[in-house]
C-alpha cells in the first residue's frame, strides 16, 4: 500500500503513493504515475473515495481561500440587474487577513422568481452567504436558505438602518420609505434591531364581491415595492384593473 | 562602529576559514515557521549573523487589476533590507539591487509553486533583511519557501539555496560577508532537491570550467543539507499546531462526562 498512513506528517515533495493507488486531491500532486504532497500537512488517506489529501490537523485546508461550503460575510458594493458584488470580510465567523470579492448571481439567491437584484440587495447591504467554489476569485456566492441574506441595511434615501415589518419587507423607521430585501432569519439581531410587523403595509380587507379578483392594496406613496408581485406587473394589471373598477365602485356605494 | 578592514587571509595555515569553517561548512542555520500572526504564512531564517524574515500573503486579489494574469496566479516578491541591516546605514528607498533580487527570488521560486491552480490571482511574498552579513539572497530563498509551505500555497517541493565561492584559490560554501567582499567570487545556487533541478545559478567573479563543476556539487550537497533542516522545521511547526488542539478537546469530554454524572448521583 502507500508509503505513508492517515495522520502522517508530510512536506511537500513527499512521496505519498502511486496513483494506482489513491487519487491525488487537495494538497497533492501527481507527476509520473507517483503522488506527491503539494503543502505540508496530516494525509488523510479516503478507502472509500481512494482519496488521498494533505490537510491540517482539524480537517481543513491551510490555504487563504474559500473552498465549497464556508460561510462568509460581506457587505454588497455594486448591485447589478442580474449579480451582486460583495466584498467579503469573514470566513466562517473570522475575520480574512485579506478582504476579497464575491459575486452572488439572480440565480442563487432564493427558488422564487424575482425580477432583478436589485429589488433583494442593494449597495452597502451586510449579507451572509454560502460558498459555491473552492479556490477560486472572485468566489461565487448563494443566499438560498433562510440563514442566509441580508443582515444589515440601509434606507436608501436617508441612510438609516432599515427596520424588518414582515417576511422581506423592510421600512425606515425616520423616513418611511418602504424597501424590500431577501433576508436572512437573523436579520438585524447582530445590530440590535428589532422585527416591526406592526409596521408592514397595511392591505385593504377582502371584498367578495366578484369572483376572486377582488384583491386591491390602497395607494402608498407610489413605491413599486410594497406591494407583493402577483402575476406580471405593468400591461395585463391595467387592463383587468379597467374591467374591474365599474365593480369596486358599485360596491362602496 | 570601527569602518571594515580587509583580512590578511581568508584561508589560514591550517585550511579554515576566518570565522573558523572548514571550507565545506555552512553557518549554523535556525529555522522557525509562523513567526508572523497577520500573515497567511511566514518563516526566519538566522544563518550566521544574517537574520531574514519572510511573510507570505495570498493567494488573494490582485491590485492593481490590470496585472492579473488570466491563466495563473502572478508572483510578486519584494525583497527589502532594512536600513540598520549593514554596518553603513543603507538608505530606505528602494535600490536597483533590492528590485534585481527580488525578481532573482521571483524566479527562483516561481518552477516550484503551482501558480496555474490560482488564475487571476496573486501571491505576495514580502521578505525583510534585519541583519545581513552575507548570502542574504540565499537565504531569502530558504525563508521564503518555508513561509510559502506555511500559507499552504501548494508547491512541488521545498526550495533550499545556498551560496558557493571562492577565496584564496580554495572553494567555500555558504559566504560570510567579508568572505563575499573579499574572495574572488560566489555562485549563488537554488535547487530543487525532489528533481534535482536548479532554479537559480549566478556568478559572480572568474571560475575555471573545473572550479565551477566542483562548486556547484559542493553546492548541491548543501542545499540538500539545508533541506533537511527546511523539513524538520515544518515538522516542529506543525507539532506545536496540532496538540494544542487535541488538549482542549480531551479537557471538554472529560468534564462533561466525569462531573455530571456525579453530581446526578448526589442530588
Amino acid at each position: 500500500m502507500a508509503d505513508v498512513k492517515s495522520g502522517d506528517i508530510v512536506v511537500p515533495g513527499d512521496q505519498l503513493c502511486v496513483i494506482e493507488e489513491l487519487m491525488p486531491s487537495y494538497g497533492t500532486y501527481e507527476n509520473d504515475g507517483v503522488v506527491y504532497a503539494a503543502t505540508f500537512g496530516e494525509c488523510k488517506i479516503d478507502m472509500k473515495e481512494r482519496v488521498i489529501r494533505v490537510v491540517n490537523p482539524d480537517g481543513s485546508m491551510q490555504i487563504a481561500l474559500p473552498v465549497k461550503g464556508d460561510i462568509m460575510m460581506g457587505q454588497v458594493t455594486n448591485a447589478y440587474d442580474q449579480r451582486v458584488e460583495v466584498s467579503i470580510v469573514k470566513r466562517n465567523g473570522e475575520d480574512i487577513l485579506n478582504p476579497f470579492i464575491g459575486e452572488v448571481h439572480i440565480s442563487n439567491v432564493t427558488r422564487r422568481f424575482i425580477k432583478s437584484m436589485l429589488d433583494v440587495m442593494q449597495p452597502g447591504d451586510i449579507i451572509r452567504a454560502v460558498a459555491l467554489n473552492t479556490h477560486e476569485i472572485p468566489v461565487q456566492l448563494s443566499v438560498v436558505g433562510p440563514e442566509f441574506g441580508v443582515v444589515f441595511a440601509k434606507c436608501r434615501k436617508c441612510g438609516d438602518p432599515l427596520i424588518l415589518t414582515t417576511h422581506n419587507n423592510m421600512i425606515c423607521p425616520r423616513c418611511e420609505n418602504r424597501e424590500t430585501r431577501e433576508v436572512a432569519s437573523d436579520y438585524g439581531v447582530m445590530f440590535g434591531l428589532e422585527v416591526r410587523p406592526d409596521l408592514a403595509p397595511r392591505r385593504r380587507h377582502y371584498r367578495r364581491t366578484g369572483g376572486g379578483n377582488s384583491r386591491s392594496y390602497p395607494p402608498r406613496g407610489g413605491r413599486r415595492n410594497d406591494r407583493p408581485r402577483y402575476g406580471s406587473q405593468g400591461r395585463s394589471d391595467s387592463r383587468r384593473g379597467g374591467r374591474r373598477s365599474p365593480r369596486h365602485d358599485r360596491g362602496r356605494r | 562602529m570601527s569602518p571594515e578592514v580587509k583580512p590578511d587571509f581568508l584561508i589560514n595555515a591550517e585550511g579554515l576559514r576566518i570565522d573558523g569553517r572548514r571550507p565545506d561548512e555552512l553557518r549554523p542555520i535556525e529555522f522557525k515557521v509562523g513567526v508572523l500572526k497577520q500573515a497567511d504564512g511566514s518563516a526566519y531564517i538566522k544563518q550566521g549573523k544574517t537574520f531574514i524574515i519572510a511573510a507570505v500573503y495570498g493567494p488573494r486579489e490582485l491590485h492593481p487589476r490590470h496585472l492579473t494574469l488570466s491563466d495563473r496566479a502572478y508572483l510578486r516578491v519584494v525583497y527589502r533590507m532594512a536600513t540598520f541591516s549593514v554596518p553603513d546605514r543603507k538608505k530606505p528607498a528602494p535600490s536597483r539591487r533590492e528590485r534585481e533580487i527580488s525578481m532573482v527570488i521571483a524566479n527562483a521560486l516561481k518552477p516550484a509553486l503551482f501558480l496555474e491552480d490560482f488564475p487571476k490571482a496573486v501571491v505576495d511574498i514580502f521578505i525583510q533583511v534585519i541583519q545581513a552579513d552575507g548570502g542574504t539572497r540565499c537565504a531569502a530563498i530558504n525563508a521564503a519557501s518555508l513561509a510559502l509551505a506555511d500559507a499552504g500555497v501548494p508547491m512541488k517541493c521545498l526550495v533550499p539555496a545556498v551560496a558557493v565561492g571562492k577565496a584564496d584559490g580554495t572553494l567555500i560554501v555558504d559566504l560570510g560577508d567579508q568572505e563575499d567582499k573579499y574572495g574572488e567570487g560566489d555562485v549563488p545556487m537554488a535547487i530543487m532537491p525532489l528533481t534535482d533541478e536548479i532554479t537559480l545559478l549566478q556568478q559572480d567573479g572568474s571560475f575555471t570550467r573545473e572550479e565551477l563543476l566542483e562548486a556547484m556539487q559542493m553546492g548541491i550537497q548543501a542545499c540538500k543539507y539545508i533541506h533537511e533542516l527546511q523539513k524538520d522545521a515544518l515538522m516542529k511547526a506543525y507539532a506545536t499546531k496540532a496538540p494544542s488542539e487535541d488538549d482542549d478537546f480531551d479537557d471538554d469530554m472529560e468534564t462533561d462526562l466525569g462531573e455530571a454524572e456525579i453530581i446526578g448521583e448526589e442530588d
